[in-house]
């Protein structure tokens, strides 16, 4: 076995025991993930700006992954620029809603 | 002069396996103290009240996604070389970082959204208590103040 290969299958096997280890962890709660869909200092109300930034993250990491299983040049696939439109957008409403919340709660202060 | 070139070859083989040790041991170290708790990932994705933060739930798993498919994509390059970086790559990895940036810009200019800061003890606890002004000791003059 050649030194590249030794170190290629060493960052592999790194990242997967790495991933594996952080959703293990999440999944036992070790990883505190209480409130990841929940509104800033709103207990239990689900936020659609997180909801939505969820299913853009699932989608686009689904897409980028089925391109890659699928690439058979070596080529890093592209992203579709109307997959970044559209996560550009999901991104800023995450964002606007976290600003309105925090902007709320300081006036209600 | 015929004798350098397996010499140097052999050195930096040499070299390579060194390395990969060092990486290996490395990987492992890390990989048992995360498990053994001397390196605590409870907070990954936690905000700065302690609540978990979506946006840093979403650069985490593009970090993974981008760099398992770098690494992947390797594998199945024969030429040797790495693959290049698509700019549409960059640019999601960009919005991603900002999304993250903002939102803990947002978080950190609330000091009311600030919640406790574990201290050691791991948990994420309620709201503390407001300190009143008269338990603070006055802090001591700078010698040469003016009052």
């Amino acid at each position: 076995m050649t030194v590249t290969r030794l170190l290629h299958l060493e960052v592999l096997a790194l990242l997967y025991a790495l991933a594996a280890t952080i959703f293990f962890q999440i999944l036992t709660r070790r990883i505190q993930s209480a409130g990841l869909l929940s509104q800033s200092g709103a207990a239990g109300e689900v936020s659609p700006g997180r909801v939505q930034l969820l299913l853009a993250t699932i989608a686009m990491s689904a897409t980028y992954l089925t391109q890659v299983a699928n690439a058979t040049n070596g080529k890093m696939p592209d992203v579709n620029v109307n997959w970044l439109y559209l996560f550009g957008g999901s991104g800023s409403i995450y964002a606007l809603e976290k600003a309105w919340v925090a902007w709320n709660q300081r006036k209600n202060r | 002069m015929g004798v350098t070139p397996t010499v140097s070859s052999y050195v930096m083989s040499l070299c390579g396996y060194i390395f990969c040790i060092f990486f290996g041991a490395l990987a492992a170290t890390i990989l048992i103290w995360i498990w053994r708790g001397k390196i605590t990932l409870d907070a990954l994705i936690n905000e700065a009240n302690g609540q978990a933060s979506m946006s840093r739930f979403q650069l985490l798993i593009f970090t993974f996604v981008i760099a398992v498919s770098f690494f992947e994509l390797v594998e199945k390059r024969t030429d040797g070389i790495l693959p290049d970086i698509p700019q549409g790559v960059l640019t999601l990895l960009g919005i991603s970082a900002s999304t993250y940036a903002v939102g803990k810009g947002i978080s950190y200019s609330q000091p009311s959204l600030l919640g406790p800061q574990p201290t050691g003890g791991g948990g994420t606890g309620g709201p503390q208590p407001p300190v009143p002004p008269s338990a603070v000791p006055p802090a001591p003059a700078a010698p040469g103040a003016v009052d």
